[in-house]
């Protein structure tokens, strides 16, 4: 009796680990078999019906002229980007068009540091095709030569705002202002605040190295009557606000924080705000103006040696086109940039929208970003405490 | 037949120690090998040698605060879990086989089911609206939310209860070594329950409470997931630097030079460790043989 | 006053071990509570989350990824631990001790600083023209080591139980060594071999520090899925649940290796 149970116990492992060396494998090109065929008839259909093949583009003309006709032969193109809401857009819009044209896409989820590192780890050979990244870290890359300089061989290129043209396709801009819970301001703060008497020991901040704790960093550069090349100034200034109520690494939990009282004031994206705000939670978003928001700039990169240029092209081509910017600017409020999308309402003024309101940000240098090493050691010791 | 018996010895080891020689000890070279390059932007070096990675290390204090909260941090864990360990090993040793081996491997289930698991629970457990603050906060026992999250605590709470089964399993092995009958000897020749506990079962269970520590120390100096994820980035150890220095800043070779310098750290106390339990093991022969003489 | 002493250590045992096994049960709870910010007591009971899972390709495509690479890794593991496992047992042979110890290594040094170095090797090792770091080969190859060590060891305990005497008294009878081996050994040391491949196998499957640092970015394990998403974006429901899952997975294989072969006693 024991013996056949261990018997059994034995086949299963043994059939399990055959398995595991063949089936994925062959389920893989089985669907890969089953799903060529399928697509293949669509296409002859859709040739068979519908002459042109353009007329089922749902997109902008030079989106659907530049992708008419393209085959990416079942390839897969990896993308690095953030989970959640931003992922969905891209779910929802840009990899269906992809798959219209035979190829796969791959989310690789996470934040951008992770990117980085592999980025640089895999240079010359690459696994990610294109990367999300901040703007100061996507120029890095383009000068280090892992990330490719951008140019109008994706034609979109040509419609963003200049601001939008450098280190590597502008995706979004947005701002670094205050998320506040409005029981402690009765007037929307400003940098200044963060320092009131009042929010003492309830100011959070993001982890570091970050876009948002660099930018509060570069806010209390500035409060010290300096600005943010000037380390000395913004650590004796940022300690004041030391120990924080919370480091953030999720915005659920700070917004969980703030909505009962726990945070008062913390640097958050524009942008991310909102989403918590409309869902009813005790939170507002306030624009500072001294010495103003922090431009901030979500950022697609293409990576060099990439093996599917064309399709990361293809991919840039509808990321940057008005719709899927349209849709970024009303869903979550990223503000678009290429220049041809027109908003109204809500989304133009939650949005980082214009070229005026684009010019209004506070432009950091790439202090921060040129210098990681030693402001990170000088965060740890001296903000962190530890 | 000798070399026919050499050849296959060769061949029957071969594979396990290609496996350990190029995957497991190869990468530790390449990083001695970078802890000497030049770092010159975020991600980028280049192999030009230098000695700043290490005087790095010793000019600047801060690295050696993070060696010592590791330490301290580590040690702190660890004394607590053995201190937990111990009665729970002894009563499961005390277990009849098929209760045992049940007992034995509900322990195992957080070192089977890995650091990730375990800190997910915590993670939910530990939130200031979490169920640790609900029960504290219900019981009167706290006014206000206790901030687990981001403290020492929290990761000591989240370290012991890792690594308890670690600690468990050969103190296990080693309580049901000993002889019952041995016990009982000690007892009816008049000494009380605690008395037996200090005199005759701890002494022989020293072996097993000796490897249960270094195993749950090694495993606590180099913590990783737990005090990413519930220090939330606030208390930095060894790990959470290493991993701080490679991936977001992307100072490579500093990252080595610290690694390496921790591994020689740690390896010297592990020698350390090695010749106190040679020398514990030494003195337990004499507990057993004053044992046996009374049993006589 | 002894059986005060006997009630007060299994009071304390059991609180032990409920602390023990305390992430694993809020885990369960969590999984099945309505609010999306785990606020304690819960809001509600619900199966959303779990069709959430069920719906879910991201997550089954992690948790599939994960059970290759443990597999695979669990039978390279096998495939080196048992014969060098037979050989440290069998073979007295000079630094048979230093063997041992080596093959042990990976259990006693630090993880994460070897993954720092892992990285970097892999980064120029090519296999076809591609580097190896984010392959499956790389995470494959990678697992086996911190496998090997506990194939070693079970089956070393478990060969502690194959008596010499029955080895050469099948000899003299005429068998040969590979017939021994075949016939007398290995059904002894089977059910050793088979604790440490499962365990092995979860060794792999729920291994962050290793993965995360060579996992690229085809072959993102579901530990690894996990650790993102969690300093991402936080304690997502969904991730409870897919891990309150793999906990149940887990505790299943456990008492079925308990029942079956009694596994506990290689551990």
């Amino acid at each position: 009796m024991k013996k056949t149970a261990i018997l059994l116990f034995t086949m299963i492992i043994i059939a399990s680990m055959l398995l595991a060396s063949c089936a994925p494998k062959t389920t893989a090109t089985e669907a890969a078999a089953t799903e060529a065929p399928k697509t293949e008839v669509a296409a002859t259909e859709a040739a068979g019906t519908e002459a042109p093949a353009t007329t089922d583009c749902d997109w902008d003309e030079q989106t659907c002229a530049f992708l008419e006709g393209k085959d990416f032969g079942g390839r897969t193109l990896v993308v690095g980007v953030w989970g959640g809401v931003i992922e969905q857009i891209y779910r929802d819009l840009v990899i269906p068009e992809i798959e219209k044209h035979n190829g796969k896409v791959e989310l690789l989820l996470g934040g951008t540091g992770d990117r980085t590192a592999k980025i640089y780890a895999e240079k010359g050979n690459p696994t990610m095709d294109v990367a999300y990244l901040n703007m100061y870290e996507a120029a890095k890359g383009v000068a280090d030569g892992v990330l490719e300089a951008p140019s109008n061989a994706v034609p979109a290129y040509d419609d963003l705002y200049p601001a939008a043209q450098v280190g590597g396709y502008g995706m979004s801009f947005m701002g670094l202002g205050i998320a506040y819970n409005p029981t402690y301001f009765d007037t929307p703060p400003d940098w200044k605040d963060f320092w009131d008497p009042k929010v003492a020991g309830k100011v959070a901040t993001a982890t570091f190295p970050g876009g948002d704790s660099e930018g509060l960093l570069a806010a209390a550069g500035y409060m010290a009557g300096s600005d943010e090349n000037d380390p000395d100034a913004m650590f004796t200034k940022l300690k004041e606000l030391t120990p924080f109520a919370m480091i953030y690494t999720s915005l659920d939990e700070l917004f969980m924080m703030m909505d009962k009282g726990d945070v008062a004031i913390a640097p958050v994206i524009s942008g991310y705000a909102w989403t918590y705000i409309d869902k009813g939670m005790n939170i507002k978003f306030a624009w500072p103006k001294d010495p103003g928001t922090i431009q901030m700039m979500d950022t697609l990169t293409i990576v060099q040696g990439t093996k599917n240029q064309d399709m990361a092209y293809a991919w840039a081509q509808l990321s940057l086109s008005p719709k899927t910017q349209q849709a970024f600017a009303e869903q979550i409020y990223f503000g678009p940039t290429n220049s041809k999308v027109v908003l109204t309402g809500d989304a133009a003024e939650r949005c980082v929208y214009g070229q005026e309101k684009v010019d209004s940000l506070l432009r950091l240098s790439t202090y921060m970003i040129d210098n990681r090493d030693t402001l990170t050691e000088r965060y740890n010791r001296e903000i962190l405490g530890q | 037949m000798q070399s026919r018996k050499k050849g296959s010895l060769i061949l029957l080891l071969l594979p396990a120690s290609l496996i350990i020689g190029v995957i497991f000890l190869l990468p530790f070279i390449f990083l001695l090998v970078q802890s000497f390059w030049t770092y010159e932007s975020s991600f980028v070096s280049k192999p030009v040698f230098t000695l700043a990675n290490y005087a790095k290390i010793f000019q600047d204090t801060y690295y050696l605060q993070v060696y010592l909260r590791t330490i301290k941090l580590s040690l702190i864990s660890t004394g607590i879990t053995l201190l937990l360990s111990y009665p729970l090993a002894r009563f499961i040793s005390r277990l009849k086989t098929g209760l045992k081996g049940f007992m034995l491997t509900l322990i195992a289930l957080p070192m089977i089911g890995g650091a990730m698991i375990q800190t997910m629970g915590w993670m939910a457990m530990m939130m200031r609206y979490g169920m640790l603050n609900g029960i504290l906060m219900g019981l009167g026992l706290a006014k206000e939310p206790v901030a687990f999250l981001g403290s020492e605590l929290g990761i000591v709470i989240g370290l012991v209860q890792s690594f308890i089964p670690l600690m468990v399993l050969p103190l296990v092995t080693s309580l049901g070594a000993i002889d019952v009958t041995l016990e009982d000897a000690a007892k009816s020749l008049g000494a009380n329950s605690l008395r037996t506990f200090f005199e005759v079962v701890l002494p022989l269970s020293l072996p097993g409470a000796a490897a249960g520590t270094i195993l749950t120390l090694m495993m606590n100096l180099t913590m990783f997931v737990t005090p990413s994820i519930l220090g939330q980035n606030k208390i930095m150890v060894f790990g959470t630097i290493a991993y701080q220095q490679a991936i977001s800043v992307g100072n490579w070779p500093f990252a080595s030079a610290f690694a390496i310098f921790f591994i020689m750290a740690v390896f010297i106390f592990a020698m350390l460790a090695m010749k106190v339990t040679s020398a514990i093991q030494k003195s337990t022969k004499q507990p057993k043989a004053a044992a046996k003489g009374a049993q006589a | 006053m002894e059986k005060l002493n006997r009630i007060l250590l299994i009071i304390f045992s059991i609180l032990i071990l409920i602390f023990v096994l305390s992430p694993i049960f809020v885990l369960i709870i969590s999984s099945f509570n309505e609010s999306r910010y785990f606020e304690f007591p819960p809001t509600g009971f619900t199966f959303e989350w779990y069709k959430a899972f069920y719906k879910s390709e991201e997550y089954q495509k992690a948790l599939l990824i994960s059970l290759r690479v443990a597999l695979t890794a669990a039978g390279i593991g096998l495939l080196a631990g048992v014969p060098a496992a037979f050989a440290l047992d069998r073979y007295k042979f000079k630094g048979n001790a230093v063997m041992q110890s080596i093959f042990l290594s990976p259990l006693m040094l630090p993880q994460i600083i070897w993954a720092l170095g892992l990285i970097q090797f892999f980064s120029i090792v090519q296999i076809g023209g591609r580097s190896i770091l984010g392959s499956f080969a790389g995470i494959v190859l990678a697992h086996s080591v911190i496998i090997l060590p506990y194939v070693i060891r079970m089956v070393l305990t478990s060969l502690k139980y194959v008596e010499v005497d029955l080895e050469s008294a099948a000899m003299s009878l005429g068998a040969k060594p590979i017939r021994t081996f075949l016939e007398v050994t290995i059904p002894i040391i089977l059910p050793g071999v088979l604790v440490s491949a499962v365990f092995g196998f979860m060794v792999s499957f729920t291994d962050v520090v290793v993965s995360s640092f060579v996992a690229g970015t085809r072959y993102i394990t579901f530990p690894v899925r996990m650790y993102s998403e969690i300093r991402t974006e936080g304690l997502d429901p969904l991730a409870v649940t897919v891990s309150a899952f793999v906990v149940i997975f887990i505790v299943i294989i456990a008492m079925i290796g308990e029942r079956t072969a009694k596994w506990s006693r290689f551990f």
